[in-house]
C-alpha cells in the first residue's frame, strides 16, 4: 500500500515536471529584489490555477504560515506554438536564498531555490560570464555541467551574465527548445537554479522572440540595453544588434557618467568585440570604447569570436597599464572554438593572449578587489586569474 | 571597337579588384563559406579555411582563363554567389534572409563578360543592380542598424552633431523607399542615362561611407561594393556607346 502511495506521488511529481518545462530564473536590472521564474508550457490550460509558493531564507513552510505566493501570467510565443508561464517576484530580500515550488490544483513541482544579489558593498559576490553556446548541444551541456560545478563550489555565485549567441538561428523554436533543455543541466544536485541575465547576440535575429523568451519588454528593456546592479558592481549590458550611435550611445554616456560619480565598478558586457581575436572589430571600438576610457572602465566582456581572449590593458589605441581597459571574452559556452587568427595583434601582447578553448569567466568581488578567473572544462584549476583593484576617487 | 575595348578593360580591372577584396577578407578574417563548413558541417577549421582559400584563389585562375574562354567567368560568379549564399545559411546579421538578392549586382557582375550579346549583357546587369537597390531598400525600410549608423555618422561628420535616432530612422526609411523606387524604375527605364547615373552615384556614395565610417577596415568593403556603382556605369556605356537601338531586351 505504502509502495503504491509513494509510486503515485512520484508519478504525480514527474507528471508536473513534464508539464512545466524549461525552468529558468531571469534577472534584469535589480537582481537583489526582483526575479522572474519562467516555465514553458505546451498547453495554456496547464497553467490554470497555478501558483508559485516561495519562501525567503528557509525552506517552504509546510504549514504555509511564512510562505509568499506569486500569481502566474501566461503569454503565447510567436513561434513554436508554446506558452510561457511567468511568476514575477518583486519583493525579494537582497542576499537571500529564495526557495520556491509551483503548485497547481492537482500537483506540485519539486522545491528549487536561487540566490539574490547582496546589497552591501562588502558582501562577497560572484558571477559567471560567458557567451556563444550556439551550434553544439553536446559541448553546451559540458559547459552547463561546468557551471553547475562552479555554483556548487562557489555558493556566492548569483547569476550567469550571458554575452549573446545562445543559439544559431534565433528564429528557430526547436533550437531555443534545445537550449532551454540543456540549461537544466546547470541545476545543482540540491536543486539550486542559476539565474541568468540575457544579452542579445547577432544570432538572436528574431528580436520579438528573444524579447518574449526573456521578458525584456515586461522588464522595460525592449532594446536590450540596461544596467544590472549587483551591489556596487554595475553590469552594463549593451546590444550590438542595434544602432551604436543613436539612443544607446547617449544612454551609455549618461549611465557611465552617473555610475562613475557613485563609485561603482562598471563592467560593460556586449556581444560583438571591439578588440577581436578572430574577426573584424565591431562598431563598439569606435563609438563605445572612447566612453569606457573616459569614465574609467577597468574591464569589459565581449563574445562572438569563438575563442578565449584576454587583451593587454588598452587606452587610446595603445597599451597602458595605468588607465587601460582589459577586454575579456570572446565566447566559449559550447560553440566550436576557432583558431584565433588575430592572436598576433598588438593588443594580445603579454599579459594578453588568445587561444582556442571553451571557457567561462568566474568573477569574484571582495571589497575593492575583483578577481576574474578563467575556468575551463575538465579542470578544477583556473586557466588564468586577473585581479582588478578599484580606483578610489 | 575602341569603346568595346575600354568597357572590357574597365570590367576586367574592377572584377580583379572585387576578387582581391574578397580574397583579402578570406585570408584576413575568413568568410561564411569557412564558417558554414566548420560550424554547420562539422569540418575541421583547417579544412574549412583551406577550402575557402582554394575556392577564392581559384577565382583568380578563372579570371586568367576567361581571357581564353569567356565561360570561365561563370565560376567567378558562382564564387560570389557562394559567399552570399553561405552568409544566408549562417545568418546572424540584419537582412541575412535576403542577402543573395541584395548582393545580386556583385554576383552577376562577372557574367557581364560571358555573352557577346549586348542585350543579354545589359539585361543581366539591370537585373543585378535593380535587385541590389530593391533589397537594400527593404533593409533600410526595416531599419537596418548598419545603415542607421552610417547615416548618423555621416550627418555628424558634416554637421558636427548627432541627429536624433528617431528622425534618422525615418530618413533611412524614406531612403529605402527611394532605393526600391529607383530599383524598380531601372527595370522599366532601361535606356535612361540620368537614372543609371543616379544609381552609379548612390552606389559609389554608399560604398564610400564604409571607409569613412570604419577607417582602414572599410577599404575592403568599399572594393567589395565596386559592382554597386560599376554596373550602372557599364549600363551607361552600353546605352551610350554601343548603340543599342531598342530598349526591349530579353527582360
Amino acid at each position: 500500500m505504502k509502495f503504491i502511495l509513494v509510486l503515485s506521488l512520484l508519478l504525480a511529481s514527474v507528471s508536473a515536471l513534464a508539464e512545466f518545462k524549461h525552468l529558468r530564473v531571469l534577472m534584469h536590472s535589480d537582481p537583489s529584489h526582483k526575479a522572474m521564474v519562467v516555465y514553458t508550457l505546451d498547453n495554456k490550460q496547464d497553467a490554470k490555477g497555478s501558483e508559485l509558493i516561495y519562501s525567503i531564507n528557509q525552506k517552504i513552510d509546510d504549514k504555509g504560515v511564512k510562505n509568499r505566493v506569486s500569481k502566474y501570467s501566461i503569454k503565447s510565443l510567436k513561434r513554436g506554438g508554446k506558452h510561457l508561464l511567468k511568476f514575477a517576484l518583486n519583493d525579494l530580500e537582497a542576499g537571500s536564498k529564495v526557495y520556491f515550488k509551483v503548485v497547481t490544483p492537482q500537483k506540485e513541482s519539486k522545491e528549487f531555490y536561487f540566490k539574490t544579489a547582496p546589497k552591501q558593498k562588502d558582501a562577497p559576490l560572484a558571477l559567471l560570464f560567458g557567451g556563444d553556446s550556439r551550434s553544439d548541444s553536446k559541448q553546451r551541456r559540458i559547459m552547463n555541467k561546468k557551471m553547475k560545478e562552479l555554483v556548487e563550489n562557489n555558493p556566492e555565485i548569483v547569476a550567469l551574465v550571458f554575452g549573446g549567441d545562445m543559439i544559431e538561428n534565433g528564429m528557430s523554436w526547436s533550437q531555443w527548445n534545445q537550449w532551454l533543455e540543456d540549461y537544466q543541466v546547470s541545476i545543482t544536485d540540491d536543486n539550486r537554479v542559476l539565474p541568468f541575465v540575457p544579452v542579445r547576440g547577432n544570432h538572436e535575429t528574431d528580436k520579438k522572440l528573444f524579447n518574449q523568451l526573456f521578458f525584456m519588454e515586461e522588464a522595460g528593456y525592449k532594446d536590450v540595453y540596461y544596467v544590472s546592479y549587483f551591489s556596487d558592481l554595475a553590469i552594463i549590458n549593451l546590444n550590438t544588434n542595434i544602432s551604436h550611435l543613436g539612443k544607446q550611445r547617449k544612454w551609455l554616456k549618461k549611465t557611465l557618467k552617473e555610475l562613475s560619480t557613485k563609485d561603482y565598478w562598471m563592467v560593460p558586457n556586449y556581444h560583438r568585440p571591439a578588440f577581436p581575436a578572430v574577426k573584424k572589430s565591431g562598431k563598439a571600438k569606435k563609438h563605445w570604447v572612447p566612453l569606457f576610457e573616459e569614465y574609467g572602465v577597468k574591464f569589459a566582456f565581449e563574445s562572438d569570436g569563438h575563442a578565449l581572449k584576454r587583451t593587454a590593458p588598452i587606452y587610446k589605441g595603445k597599451i597602458n597599464h595605468d588607465k587601460g581597459v582589459v577586454y575579456l571574452g570572446e565566447g566559449g559556452l559550447g560553440v566550436k572554438q576557432r583558431d584565433p587568427k588575430r592572436s598576433n595583434k598588438w593588443y594580445f601582447q603579454s599579459p594578453g593572449y588568445a587561444y582556442s578553448m571553451h571557457h567561462i569567466f568566474l568573477l569574484k568581488k571582495e571589497n575593492n578587489t575583483i578577481n576574474v578567473s578563467v575556468e575551463v572544462p575538465n579542470s578544477a584549476k583556473a586557466f588564468d586569474q586577473i585581479i582588478f583593484e578599484k580606483t578610489v576617487n | 571597337m575602341g569603346n568595346k575595348k575600354t568597357i572590357n578593360t574597365l570590367f576586367y580591372s574592377f572584377l580583379f579588384i572585387q576578387i582581391l577584396a574578397a580574397l583579402f577578407n578570406i585570408f584576413q578574417y575568413g568568410t561564411n563559406i569557412g564558417s558554414y563548413f566548420f560550424l554547420t558541417r562539422d569540418w575541421s577549421e583547417n579544412s574549412s579555411l583551406l577550402l575557402e582559400r582554394i575556392w577564392g584563389l581559384s577565382s583568380l585562375v578563372f579570371l586568367a582563363l576567361s581571357f581564353w574562354k569567356r565561360f570561365f567567368l561563370i565560376p567567378i560568379s558562382l564564387f560570389f554567389f557562394s559567399l552570399s549564399f553561405s552568409s544566408y545559411l549562417q545568418g546572424g546579421f540584419f537582412g541575412s534572409e535576403f542577402v543573395v538578392w541584395a548582393h545580386l549586382a556583385r554576383i552577376v557582375f562577372p557574367l557581364f563578360g560571358v555573352s557577346e550579346n549586348l542585350k543579354v549583357k545589359k539585361g543581366i546587369l539591370l537585373i543585378g543592380v535593380a535587385s541590389t537597390f530593391i533589397f537594400h531598400g527593404i533593409e533600410a525600410m526595416k531599419g537596418n542598424p548598419e545603415f542607421l549608423d552610417l547615416f548618423i555618422y555621416f550627418y555628424s561628420f558634416i554637421f558636427n552633431s548627432f541627429p536624433e535616432e528617431d528622425i534618422s530612422t525615418q530618413i533611412i526609411y524614406w531612403v529605402g523607399v527611394s532605393d526600391i523606387a529607383v530599383g524598380v524604375l531601372a527595370l522599366f527605364l532601361r535606356k535612361n542615362i540620368v537614372l543609371m547615373a543616379y544609381l552609379a552615384f548612390w552606389g559609389f556614395f554608399t560604398a564610400l561611407l564604409r571607409p569613412l565610417f570604419y577607417g582602414v577596415d572599410g577599404i575592403a568593403p568599399f572594393f567589395e561594393r565596386v559592382p554597386h556603382f560599376l554596373v550602372p556605369i557599364l549600363i551607361i556605356c552600353l546605352i551610350k556607346y554601343c548603340n543599342i537601338k531598342s530598349n526591349r531586351s530579353f527582360l
